[in-house]
């Protein structure tokens, strides 16, 4: 079929995901099942359906503009893999 | 009897007649899961201390003569994609193996307020992606049935603890049949709730569309305690229903005349196993012989269920999983140069290859070229399916079918007839889509002595029926008694 | 003529302004600004698994009031999207945004550039959140969550605005707007107000519109129309050498005063955009939106307008008291009090703005009730004391906030009105000023100055000076 290595390679850099060789090549005819999926679905009359229609049982889920106590500086950074200055730390970024 | 094979209700009223302490309670679970989880494997991490100090202030309110919930005192696991404040919540994967949350989901809490012990965290499929919990980063769970096999998954880890005696009932999710499958495969019942129904504030998501947070227990009774404990409006999840929530024990009567049933052909037709077909028709014609009306029906949208489903997962999934990228919590890779390599490294280091398999097909499907025909499409789907099965839940009170094709499968062995492969997962995912509940009640064994399980599909917010239905069949047979040999 | 002239600028605005509710838009952490790093978080702001959103009410409803405040429609259904990337001040690795159903579409503002009104098109106001901060050192970057989740409402312009100028009076104008309905401060070195600019040129009259470019986060209403300038030259530059404007993102480097261009992104980034399922759609009646039209004030323009039909100020006076909404609001109170808007409008400019740095102009930072200069202008108007007298009551109600009789009274500042006592006086001055009143018998009617100072010094500047000046002139005229 159409998709290949190289389409995976491209979705796992929009991923930020590093894959093996193996994976890339595996996850290549796992696209091709996804690409006959869709065309499954193609096959199907969806006409009728608008997403934007308005049934819905729960919606105006709003909540109150009033301050609550956040989270301890402490509790917040206890999961950092680096801390620096009371901020979470990483590398460069390449500007 | 041993108190590792007694239900929440049976201990409850052991505790109040003083027959047994807490504590107690507490050390003989621990002793059975000495005992026993090097075989079975369905914890990764426990809080013996943290449990015995829960259960020395409940005795204490015991002794007091305080009035207690029913699930007070009561040892039970969570599983590890839930959050447990101070406790490892590692989602079974390397990208969370040493995240200790700072705050409990909400149904964590709510177990907590009514007094239940929360002893450890169980094994699952790496963030609930996968249906044999083979998919941990850390190892799989067996099948205490026959510890050869596997014990269904994602909540696999879930399931076989209660099986073993080492939980009273437990705390899984379902997502496409993640609680159902392995309460199928070990004799347990298993509620997926109507969506919205528990608050999945703290549950670590993997398709927000789909996921609930779901009990499993040992039979329909403690499912109805547990449910009243929690369910409930949550105003931290969006999504959760506020609504007058009704005492789930009231369901709990034997009355099944006039009941309508349909059974969609599609769920009795090729690839299932005979014995899972005759055990469920066989509970199905017992619920016909106490007055209820049984109807052969179709709905073929359920044979389209598995594209809408898949597209509209691993999208979800693509995102959720995005915040798991090692800046302010989980793994970070020790090889790096600048912060695109130290996501890239991380994710990969951190991820399964299941997971990044799903990350990769959700990234594909919202892709702006991909977005009307694949996620669009399968949206449209979704929302098609879920009519029928409104329509269809308003003719007839509860659809049955059976929650799996076989029963519970070797580990390690793929399932390689595609049928049964496909069969499995569509047997379950169609609830998640309508966001209709489901329950999987044991019907019997096979040849084997493995369980059968079987589903009750009910419409949204009808939990009641499921328990009304379930625990007439329960009480008309005798499989809940029944515990693995181990 | 130059070659610039042949070139048409065509130029869209998107602004981000914080909204200034107490809480984040999808938790209850404080939004206030500075605080020590990572103290205004919660599981919810910062991404912790399993944590979910619940949007904020008053976002909604400031959203509403900016849309209706700029002449737009409102979206009565409406829902939040996920933007897609990743970046760490990203902390889920998507933004909640609205991509399909903006809250507010199809707007308009009215600017003034010298004297001509034109009319920019608001294309759509929606709701999203903002990103926590980076502070970068030599080894890497510092991250900051406390601004993670703060609500933005993004406003994206038509491309109706062709030059520098235009850029300039259109962000006044909408910043104006956005403080005078209290949903933000709008405070661009707080970074409350924060300017996008996309732009590209053309030949007059072509049609097509030409390659554009994006300027971001153009931190002061000066740096938009020196890169606006300078962007507009180098891409006519360009043009004319026979090169091409490449799509990209360009910064104002203050340095080199040139635009510079930021890292090509390659490909356009692909954000995936897909509805947000741990939320629920908004469905707003159409009581709850004119509710929010009822409750909007008077937008300057129509304040300016009013001005100056009601009260017969000038475009310029009434320009600059409408400027800022507590002004104008003083400005009003004070006018209640006295019911002289003309005398209120120059104690204002003259005085009260020479007291004021920019900054507290905004703020109104008047350190007494508008009431009390009402009440300070009824006494000169009555007489009760003269112009000059008035500036050091002012002075003293700026300093001490008491109100301004209890200061005549306590200073004994009263002007003198009693012609009997100051006919009194007059006799003693010019009997004690024989070479004035000479001079000005003599032909020297300037002398009449000195006589009058000496008025003003015998009784301590309270003397009536238009009653002075008339008994002096009399009693001068008899000795004739």
């Amino acid at each position: 079929m159409g998709l290949n290595k190289k389409d995976v390679l491209k979705l796992a850099g929009l991923a930020h995901l590093s894959l093996t060789e193996s994976e890339a090549e595996e996850f290549a005819k796992d696209l091709d099942k996804m690409v006959s999926f869709a065309e499954e679905l193609q096959g199907l009359d969806t006409s009728s359906i608008d997403l934007e229609d308005r049934d819905t049982n729960v919606y105006n889920v709003l909540r109150k503009d009033e301050v609550k106590p956040s989270m301890a500086k402490e509790e917040l950074l206890a999961n950092a893999p680096e801390q620096k200055e009371g901020c979470f730390f990483v590398p460069q970024i390449v500007e | 009897m041993h108190l590792f094979t007694k239900t929440a209700d049976e201990l409850a009223t052991m505790l109040r007649n003083k027959e047994v302490t807490s504590v107690e309670l507490i050390e003989a679970y621990f002793e059975r899961i000495e005992a026993v989880d090097d075989k079975v494997k369905a914890y990764i991490s426990l809080d013996k201390e943290g449990a015995l100090e829960k259960a020395e202030e409940i005795d204490a309110k015991l002794e007091k003569g305080e009035e207690l919930s029913r699930l007070a005192g009561i040892p039970i696991g969570i599983k590890d994609n839930i959050c447990t404040k101070g406790l490892k919540t590692t989602c079974a994967s390397r990208m969370l193996e040493d995240f200790i949350p700072p705050y409990s989901a909400t149904v964590v809490e709510k177990l907590e307020d009514a007094g239940a012990i929360i002893i450890g965290k169980l094994n699952m499929d790496e963030f609930a992606m996968g249906g044999s919990t083979e998919n941990s980063y850390f190892f799989p769970s067996h099948n205490p049935w026959d510890l050869e096999r596997g014990p269904g998954g994602s909540s696999g880890g879930s399931a076989a603890a209660v099986a073993a005696g080492e939980s009273v009932f437990s705390i899984g999710t379902d997502t496409g049949g993640s609680i159902r499958q392995p309460a199928s495969s070990c004799n347990l019942v298993g509620l997926k709730p109507s969506k919205g129904l528990v608050s999945n504030y703290g549950v670590v998501s993997y398709a927000s569309s789909f996921d609930q947070t779901s009990p499993i227990t040992k039979d329909v009774k403690d499912m109805a305690l547990v449910l009243n404990a929690i369910t409930g409006h949550d105003p931290k999840d969006s999504t959760s229903i506020n609504m007058e929530y009704p005492d789930y024990t009231k369901a709990l009567t034997e009355d099944v005349k006039g009941l309508r049933i349909a059974l969609p052909k599609e769920y009795f037709g090729e690839g299932f196993n005979q014995e899972v077909k005759e055990a469920v028709l066989a509970s199905t014609k017992k619920l016909e012989d106490m007055g209820a009306v049984v109807e052969e029906i179709s709905m073929p949208l359920i044979k389209h269920s598995l594209p809408a489903y898949y597209i509209i997962a691993c999208a979800e999934a693509s995102s959720n999983l995005a915040r798991l990228d090692g800046v302010a919590y989980g793994h970070r890779a020790k090889d790096y140069t600048d912060v695109e390599s130290l996501y890239s490294n991380s994710r990969g280091e951190g991820f399964g290859a299941e997971v990044k398999r799903r990350i990769i097909l959700g990234t594909f499907v919202l892709s702006a070229a991909n977005y009307d025909s694949y996620y669009k499409k399968a949206l449209e789907t979704a929302k098609l399916i879920k009519e029928e099965h409104n329509k269809v839940l308003e003719d007839y009170d509860v659809i049955i079918a059976p929650t799996m094709p076989t029963t519970a499968l070797k580990i390690g062995q793929k399932q390689e007839d595609p049928v049964k492969d496909y069969l499995n997962d569509i047997c379950t995912i169609n609830a998640n889509i309508a966001g209709v509940p489901a329950m999987s009640l044991p019907c019997g064994f096979d040849k084997d002595g493995l369980p059968i399980g079987m589903q009750l599909i009910a419409g949204e917010f009808k939990e009641e029926t499921i328990l009304r239905v379930a625990y007439t069949l329960e009480q008309a047979t005798d499989f809940k008694d029944q515990r693995p040999k181990l | 003529m130059s070659i610039y002239s042949n070139y048409e600028t065509v130029i869209g605005i998107e602004v981000h302004t914080e909204l200034s509710t107490n809480t984040k838009a999808f938790c209850s952490c404080t939004t206030k600004f500075g605080g020590e790093e990572n103290t205004h978080c919660c599981p919810v702001c910062v991404g912790m698994p399993g944590a979910m959103p619940v949007l904020n009410e008053k976002v909604v409803e400031y959203g509403v009031r900016a849309g209706l405040a700029t002449n737009c429609s409102i979206n009565k259904y409406s829902y939040q999207d996920r933007k897609n990337y990743f970046y760490p001040d990203l902390a889920k690795g998507y933004q909640v945004t609205q991509d399909k159903l903006p809250l507010c579409y199809d707007g308009h503002i009215d600017i003034e550039v010298e004297d001509k009104i034109k009319r920019i098109g608001i294309t759509r106001i929606h709701l999203e959140e903002d990103t926590g901060k980076l502070t970068h050192d030599q080894d890497g970057s510092l991250i900051d969550y406390n601004r993670c989740g703060v609500p933005l409402i993004e406003t994206v312009s038509e491309p109706d605005i062709n030059s520098a100028q235009e850029a300039r009076a259109y962000l006044e104008t909408l910043r104006n707007i956005f403080i005078y309905i209290g949903v933000s401060d709008c405070k661009m070195n707080e970074g409350s107000f924060r300017t996008d600019v996309n732009i590209s040129v053309r030949k007059k009259g072509d049609k097509e519109l030409g390659t554009r470019t994006e300027m971001k986060n153009l931190n002061s209403f000066s740096n938009v129309v020196k890169s606006i300038e300078a962007e507009t030259k180098r891409q006519i530059d360009l043009i004319e050498a026979g090169g091409e404007v490449i799509q990209e993102t360009r910064r104002w480097d203050e340095a080199s005063q040139t635009t510079v261009s930021m890292r090509t992104k390659g490909e356009a980034a692909d954000y995936r955009y897909f509805r947000d399922e741990d939320l629920r759609p908004v469905i707003l009646e159409d009581q709850y939106i004119e509710n929010i039209g009822k409750s909007l004030p008077e937008l300057a323009n129509a304040k300016k307008a009013r001005y100056m039909e009601e009260y017969d100020l000038n475009d310029y006076d009434a320009g600059q008291l409408v400027e800022s909404q507590k002004i104008a609001k003083f400005f009003e109170d004070a006018v209640e009090t006295c019911n002289n808007p003309k005398e209120v409008a120059n104690w204002i400019m003259r005085e009260i703005f020479r007291l004021l740095d920019e900054t507290e102009k905004e703020e109104a930072a008047i350190p007494f009730e508008a009431r009390l200069l009402g009440e300070m202008i009824k006494l000169i108007d009555a007489g009760t004391i003269s112009n000059n007298i008035a500036k050091q009551v002012f002075e003293e109600m700026w300093k001490t906030g008491k109100n301004p009789e209890a200061i005549v009274e306590e200073k004994g500042l009263k002007q003198i009105n009693d012609d009997d006592a100051l006919i009194e006086m007059a006799k003693e001055v010019l009997d004690s000023n024989e070479q004035s009143v000479k001079d000005y018998l003599g032909g020297n009617k300037r002398a009449l100055k000195a006589l009058m100072g000496q008025m003003m010094k015998k009784t301590r500047g309270k003397a009536n000076p238009q009653k002075v000046n008339e008994i002096l002139v009399n009693m001068l005229k008899e000795m004739e």
